[in-house]
């Protein structure tokens, strides 16, 4: 597997929850199809998107409110994950898909499943995406096998 | 040339510019006319920007920088060293927030009120034979003031260079991982202004991490010499914010025709407590060849959390 398009589409399954727009969740998505089964993620439609909230700061005066997301919010998001994800060796996503992951059993939601890589990796003290990259190979091989 | 003088409300600015838009690919005869830059800053009256100028050089202030509605003195208007600030602009744009901004446009909530800009193309003429166009394919504005003329490239390319250009400091969170903080600087000293420059501070999350990225364009004025830049992570406490790491950039020089320096990502430590986080972008700068010295005024990221051991997110209020 070497690309993304090499997974299956998602079907609008509930088996498996979108990963959220963030190069490092997304990395984690493509670590679990490379080290532990490709069948586990798959490549689908982007979700909506929420609103962006801007604001303007003059003086100590911060004015905040929010509008909707644009295209080119979409290519700032887009050009920073791939940035993310090539410097952790993984290939870009295509424009305009997201990822679907199944997640190991026993965890229902993709913030809990972070939430315990957050802690197995807290003492690891990693900081580029490579190394988040080997520490992950190691980590989900062992969390979906404890789930199996 | 025309030499006009910007005088609304108060502003001094010694402002003479042509505009003249070249289309690339323009090669003329002789020296190109950057070697002594003028300040062609296009500074809205009234903006904060405008305010801002007004007050430090009303003060004949003789080393200044204005930032984000805020003026910052590092030498008085005896020439002594200090480390004075003042925020001395108010709003005169600050957008409803009751009222969604158009979809379909990047949010410049600073758009300029006055639309007496006095950087008018055809103003005035210029003898365009005496320049060489180096940049091939874009567009350039070429400026003649009392100190000079330069040559530019054209604003207006991308949001980076056209989005918060009026002095104050704007920001955007584009989903929960990610955000940008754009601050618009002019500096100068007891006779004006002698240039300006943009920065911005793109900050991503990942898991329980933050790592930036810092751009600086050059807007106008001579070239831009920046050292001892930082990105600093600072975690708020209820008493005092701590540092939770300090984060070098190299040192990078910006001009006409260099006007943009994206430095290479800098990538922030492990975030292990239950906080709020932000990142403040700091630097020293100096037009190049001279021995003046600004520090510029802090640039701060917009603040983000990381509850319990979950992933460290920005609110994004949807």
């Amino acid at each position: 597997m070497n690309r993304w398009t090499d997974l299956a589409t998602w079907q609008g399954t509930t088996d498996q929850v979108p990963v959220p727009e963030s190069g490092w969740q997304q990395l984690i998505a493509w670590l679990v199809a490379e080290s532990v089964s490709p069948t586990l993620v798959m490549l689908g439609p982007e979700p909506e998107h929420g609103p962006v909230l801007e604001y303007r700061t003059v003086a100590v005066k911060t004015t905040e409110w929010h509008r909707a997301f644009t295209d080119e919010d979409g290519a700032v998001v887009d050009e920073a994950n791939n940035e993310y994800l090539a410097e952790a060796g993984a290939p870009p996503l295509p424009a305009g898909t997201a990822v679907y992951l199944t997640l190991p059993a026993g965890v229902t939601s993709m913030d809990e499943f972070c939430a315990e890589l957050n802690k197995e990796l807290a003492d690891r003290n990693l900081v580029h995406p490579r190394e988040h990259a080997a520490a992950l190979r190691e980590v989900l091989p062992r969390r979906y096998q404890r789930a199996g | 040339m025309n030499l006009s003088r910007i005088t609304e409300k108060g502003t001094t600015l010694k402002k003479s510019v042509i505009v003249l838009a070249i289309i690339a690919g323009l090669t003329l005869g002789a020296t190109p006319a950057v070697a002594a830059p003028p300040p062609d800053v296009d500074i809205p009256a009234g903006s904060p920007l405008a305010q801002c100028v007004d007050r430090a050089t009303q003060a004949k202030f003789q080393e200044w920088v204005c930032f984000g509605g805020a003026l910052q003195v590092t030498k008085d208007e005896k020439g002594n060293q200090t480390d004075h600030k003042e925020r001395v602009a108010e709003d005169p744009e600050a957008p409803d927030p009751g009222k969604p901004a158009d979809p379909g446009k990047p949010a410049d909530p600073g758009k300029p009120a006055d639309p007496g800009n006095p950087n008018a193309a055809g103003k005035a003429s210029i003898n365009t034979a005496s320049y060489s166009i180096s940049s091939a394919s874009k567009a350039v504005v070429i400026t003649t003031t009392s100190r000079g003329t330069s040559v530019r490239p054209m604003k207006g390319g991308d949001f980076y260079d056209t989005w918060c250009e009026t002095g104050s400091v704007c920001g955007r969170t584009v989903n929960a991982y990610q955000a940008e903080s754009k601050g618009n600087a002019a500096y100068g000293d007891q006779n004006g202004v002698i240039g300006s420059f943009d920065a911005i501070i793109n900050t991503q999350l990942s898991g329980r991490q933050a790592r930036w990225k810092v751009t600086l364009i050059w807007d106008s004025g001579p070239s831009l010499y920046f050292k001892g830049m930082n990105v600093e992570c600072r975690q708020k406490g209820f008493w005092q914010n701590t540092s939770c790491g300090n984060h070098s950039i190299p040192e990078a020089i910006i001009s006409s025709t260099n006007y943009r320096y994206p430095a290479a990502t800098l990538y922030g430590n492990y975030l292990s407590a239950d906080a709020e986080y932000f990142g403040v972008f700091g630097s020293m700068f100096a037009p190049v060849g001279t021995g003046y010295g600004w520090t510029m005024t802090p640039l701060n990221t917009y603040v983000w959390r990381c509850p319990g051991t979950y992933n460290c997110t920005f609110p994004t209020g949807g």
